[in-house]
């Protein structure tokens, strides 16, 4: 006999993938369930059409109550449901027929075995996640917490497990992210399906919006985590590699440190209760006067030893200790590790890195106790590795180069790179990305002089719609150095027009008028000439198109398929809704040629981020694979560039912030990039674009008397 | 200030769209605050928006729609969800009364061993006319279990941990209140009773009661499920007298509701009775003039022996009949017979000393005889 399985589905405001997910759970071959729907208090018709649904089956039970988020309707719904496994599906996701019974099947055949996983995909966009590892798998606390996806849906849960180990999720948002410390701390054999099972909708934006309040601190969630863990006796157990997990999943908490004082506050308190030894050792680093010169000398030859020597090579260490006599006299990377007592007998000053992420706490304890002070955190090696040997008087400091796997990132980086080595090649270049930024922002302050000239690029990611990334490292960057040069590299930014919008367009004109000096390209006529009313004192506007406008040698001529290329922006952060991408792509099938997709993420060929030494190269690819298409519709802003220097016959869509037409208007005498003000004009334009002829598909646009003017503007005085 | 523990209010609906306005406004309305309403709705049910309908002006309200068997069936599966500390059950028929929370809920609060508080009801007709239901006469704690009140679930609150620890759960066919009630008997330890009108009940949704014999036979295996729950917990030792009058009081009530065939319900009965309570052979208690009344008249019972407390009279007959010492009883298993009239109290206080509960009075033993014995 087949073993009951209870299914929960949270369901909130998901009208419009209810019915999908549904058919998906009721068409699964393993029959035996029980599908709990437990409905919150919709604003749409959800409760109505889950009603409706279940004269199809008998088997769906519907709930209608108040719940204070996914995680306290996911509770109840293990608290009431009857089977022997668990499995949670969201409303606006579907799973493949086969899901329960994969799942479920090493469950029935291993008792040691409490949890099994699969992977799972988007269902409108390319993102995915399989499991590493594949059968039945002994689970460390890390591989958990770093290795898998924060979700509670793509496990199958044995109940009584779940009870036993008292396994409740935390009532509000981030349920997830808790949930998964919880699992790491009380797994031990966890089955892997390496198979993508379940289809992940990252459309809905409501389903998110359970607790609407626009700030939605990760702190509770975090809080209830080590509590339940306390209670559990896990937490002194697994405390270093917690303290390693928040200090690495928080790195974003020193830019919102800066504006943000409530969440200052919130992690400040989580630190005093949980891990008081970090604030500790915070205010240690603080007050140290470091001398770069030094000599370095690395604690610890373990792994993170390897990986920063490997990754960064310089400056080299003069010897690393260790207090594992196993590994004296042998070389890591080259360099020799020795007997801790050695630092007793150094003559010149030192400065010691603690190449521990781990048991950075521990080490630096011992240090301290030894009256050595001049300490850095493994994560400022970076730092001096980009600093180091740059002594010139004239330095550059770009700010803001984004390590992700977008392409976009990349070409912005290698225009920018472009640009200096050809106007400033007298110049030190010293990169910091987003990551050095967040991990070292707090002393970042003590590398950088005031006579460093610092650029800055977004990304054409400011303004009110990016208020967690590129308008927040904008205002710390401005707040922080307000008396060193600005440059920010072209941009676009925008405020929406809601009083949301407005705060932050307030809150970045006060900070702009207590800059010193700042040069500010702008490549949107909007907030150009808007900006430039205010008449701001020492800020000086250049209007100018993006820096990568200028990449003309990348351009690789090659035959053309007969195919259209439709590259859009994924996620949350696009313009266009569900309904309207299928539209695009029906519209685009009834001209009777082959649509494919492009990814500005190459998931195919960089699944991780892309490297600083990579990024050239996949620029290079991207513009190959682009410039294969017929024609390309597009609403990502590096896609229309990519399309416009390959000489690709292109169309592009508007977008919410305006940075495509915007970008247009510096194109607009381009006969093979042409913009369509609605969807209904897509089929009309890609149809004109694709006539235009041969001779007149000429990239001319001339960017060098806009960096002429940039430099003169910049070193003008 | 001690917090309020929380209440649920289980509601199952059936096709009740005329009154679930009625009940929902009672329920909310209530002067206790700390509730978890239930409304279990059997899919397809004409008052589902109405239910939704509250629902979004009161989220204590939670709502469960399945397709499910009955009403039984529902008020398990609400029970088995309920977080409540106490439960109670309203049809979405009735209504009740604003205060009837809160004040079914005090007793429990004040005494930890009381497993079930009780109030009483009146019967409401459509037409506006309000008649007598049942109350208990006075307020206070029965100690010693020795209770009946009226064979529904709704006119009580239960603590949630005596329902759910004792694995309470209702029968899932017909008739699930006769034999919730009779569960419930054994195994609860004291009951509170409220000399109050607290529920009102909705007197003309007669087809729940239906005339016919195949009702009458679903009855009787309701309550063979009932009572075979309490022999699986206390043995045959635990008859008590007193239940078997009760029973057969419910039994009477159930009969003469179903119409005409009394003689052949009776016969039923009977069978059932002598299936759960052995009383063909008894002992009479008191050798007096009582017993020998009885003996003169109704030969026909085959009475084992006599026992009494005056040592002059053991080891003497009665009309044939041995008369034995009193602790005779301390090996014995059936039904005593109080054959006292004068003196009954007194006995009867003797017996429940010795922790022997199955007797009866003289007049109930004959009422028992006469209304059902005499039709098998």
């Amino acid at each position: 006999m087949k073993s009951l399985i209870s299914v929960i589905v949270p369901v909130f405001n998901a009208s419009d993938w209810i019915d999908r997910c549904l058919d998906s759970i009721v068409a699964q071959s393993h029959s035996c369930t029980e599908i709990l729907l437990i409905v919150g208090n919709c604003q749409d018709d959800s409760l109505e059409k889950c009603i409706k649904y279940q004269n199809k089956d008998s088997r769906i039970i519907v709930m209608s109550r108040n719940d204070f988020g996914q995680g306290d309707a996911r509770n109840y719904g293990i608290k009431i449901s009857k089977g022997k496994y668990i499995a949670f599906v969201d409303a606006d996701d579907c799973i493949e027929p086969n899901y329960l019974s994969n799942l479920v099947t090493p469950l029935e055949e291993d008792d040691k075995v409490d949890v099994s996983c699969c992977g799972f995909d988007g269902i409108e966009d390319g993102g995915a996640w399989l499991p590493l590892k594949m059968g039945k798998v002994q689970v460390s606390f890390n591989y958990i917490a770093t290795k898998t996806w924060p979700t509670v849906w793509i496990y199958l849960y044995r109940r009584a497990w779940l009870l036993e180990h008292n396994m409740w999720m935390f009532p509000g948002c981030h349920e997830d992210d808790a949930w998964r410390l919880l699992l790491a701390a009380e797994l031990k054999y966890v089955y892997f399906v390496q198979k993508a099972l379940y289809h992940y909708n990252s459309f809905n934006v409501n389903s998110t919006m359970h607790v609407s309040s626009k700030r939605r601190s990760i702190i509770p969630a975090m809080e209830y985590a080590m509590n339940a863990l306390t209670v559990s006796n896990k937490f002194e157990k697994y405390r270093c590699e917690l303290r390693k997990y928040f200090a690495d999943t928080w790195r974003i908490q020193y830019i919102f440190s800066e504006f943000d004082e409530l969440m200052v506050k919130e992690e400040e308190s989580f630190y005093k209760k949980f891990f008081p030894e970090v604030l500790l050792e915070r205010e240690l680093v603080q007050q140290r006067t470091l001398d770069l010169n030094n000599n370095l000398i690395m604690f610890g030859a373990g792994d993170d030893a390897h990986m920063l020597l490997s990754k960064h090579y310089k400056p080299e260490p003069k010897y690393i200790i260790d207090n594992d006599r196993n590994k004296h006299d042998t070389l890591v990377e080259g360099s020799l590790v020795k007997a801790y007592e050695n630092i007793f007998n150094e003559k010149e000053p030192f400065n010691v890195i603690v190449s521990s992420s781990k048991f950075y706490y521990e080490l630096t304890s011992i240090l301290r106790n030894d009256n050595i002070t001049n300490i850095l955190p493994v994560e400022e090696y970076p730092l001096i590795y980009q600093f180091w040997g740059k002594k010139r008087n004239k330095r550059i400091i770009l700010f803001y180069l984004c390590e992700s796997n977008d392409v976009g990132e990349c070409i912005i980086a290698e225009s920018e790179r472009m640009f200096i080595s050809n106007y400033f090649y007298d110049y030190d270049l010293v990169e910091i990305t987003d990551d050095m930024f967040r991990r070292n922002g707090r002393w970042l302050n003590k590398y950088i002089k005031d006579t460093d000239l610092i650029f800055f690029n977004a990304g054409n990611r400011l303004g009110s719609l990016n208020l967690k990334g590129g308008e927040i490292a904008f205002r710390t960057l401005l707040k922080n150095f307000s008396h060193n040069k600005i440059v920010v590299l072209p941009q676009n930014m925008y405020y929406s027009n809601d009083t949301f919008g407005k705060a932050a367009y307030n809150e970045m004109l006060s900070l702009l008028k207590k800059v010193d000096d700042l040069v500010l390209c702008l490549n949107n006529n909007t907030i150009y000439s808007d900006l430039k009313k205010q008449k701001i004192k020492g800020i000086r506007y250049i209007f100018m198109p993006d820096l990568s406008m200028a990449m003309k040698e990348y351009y690789a001529k090659k035959e053309r398929t007969n195919s259209i290329g439709l590259c859009l922006v994924k996620g949350n952060n696009s313009s266009l809704s569900v309904k309207d991408k299928e539209r695009i792509s029906v519209l685009l099938c009834d001209l009777g040629k082959n649509v494919v997709k492009i990814h500005m993420t190459n998931d195919n060929l960089y699944k991780r981020m892309i490297r600083r030494d990579e990024q050239e190269q996949a620029v290079r690819y991207k513009i190959e694979e682009i410039s294969d298409y017929e024609v390309v519709i597009t609403d990502d802003y590096y896609c229309v560039i990519m399309c416009a220097i390959s000489e690709t016959p292109c169309v592009i869509l508007k977008t919410v912030s305006g940075n495509t037409s915007g970008l247009y208007s510096w194109l607009v005498n381009h006969k093979y990039i042409a913009l369509a003000n609605n969807i209904d004009e897509i089929q009309e334009k890609v149809l004109r674009v694709m006539n235009v002829k041969e001779e007149e598909r000429k990239y001319k646009f001339k960017c060098d008397g806009f960096l002429n003017k940039l430099k003169e503007i910049i070193v003008g005085d | 200030m001690k917090e309020e523990p929380k209440v649920s209010i289980i509601i199952p609906v059936c096709n009740s769209k005329r009154y679930i306005d009625r009940c929902l406004n009672s329920v909310v309305s209530q002067s206790y605050k700390n509730l978890e309403i239930l409304v279990m709705i059997k899919f397809g049910d004409d008052s589902t928006a109405d239910c939704i309908r509250w629902q979004k002006k009161d989220w204590r309200i939670t709502i469960v729609i399945r397709q499910d068997t009955g009403l039984g069936d529902a008020r398990n599966y609400a029970l088995n969800i309920a977080t409540g500390k106490y439960v109670a059950y309203v049809d979405a028929d009735d209504w009740i009364d604003v205060d009837y929370v809160k004040k079914l809920v005090t007793p429990l609060e004040k005494y930890p061993e009381v497993d079930i508080s009780c109030c009483g009801f009146d019967r409401n007709e459509s037409s506006g006319i309000v008649s007598e239901g049942w109350m208990p006469k006075c307020s206070g704690v029965v100690a010693n279990g020795r209770w009946s009140s009226w064979v529904t679930v709704w006119i009580r609150m239960y603590r949630s941990d005596f329902l759910k620890d004792n694995d309470l759960s209702f029968y899932s066919g017909s008739h699930e209140d006769d034999a919730f009630y009779w569960t419930i008997k054994g195994y609860v330890r004291k009951i509170y009773f409220i000399s109050e009108i607290l529920y009102h009940y909705t007197q003309d949704n007669t087809q729940s009661l239906m005339h016919s014999s195949n009702q009458r036979l679903l009855y009787f295996q309701a309550m063979t499920y009932a009572l075979d729950r309490m022999i699986d917990r206390h043995g045959k030792i635990f008859w008590k007298g007193w239940m078997l009058h009760e029973l057969m009081g419910c039994i009477q009530y159930i009969i003469i509701n179903l119409g005409v065939e009394k003689d052949e319900g009776r016969k039923i009965a009977g069978i059932f009775l002598k299936n759960y309570f052995p009383i063909d052979e008894i002992v009479l208690f008191g050798a007096g003039n009582d017993a020998r009344d009885y003996l003169i008249r109704h030969y026909e019972s085959k009475v084992k022996y006599i026992v009494d407390n005056d040592v002059y009279k053991c080891g003497q007959t009665l009309h044939g009949v041995p008369i034995k010492s009193f602790n005779e009883l301390l090996n014995e298993r059936a039904l005593v017979v109080i054959a006292s009239s004068k003196y009954s109290e007194e006995m009867e206080r003797q017996m429940i000393d010795i922790g022997y509960t199955y007797y009866l009075t003289l007049s109930e033993y004959q009422w028992v005889c006469r209304e059902y014995m005499k039709y098998i």
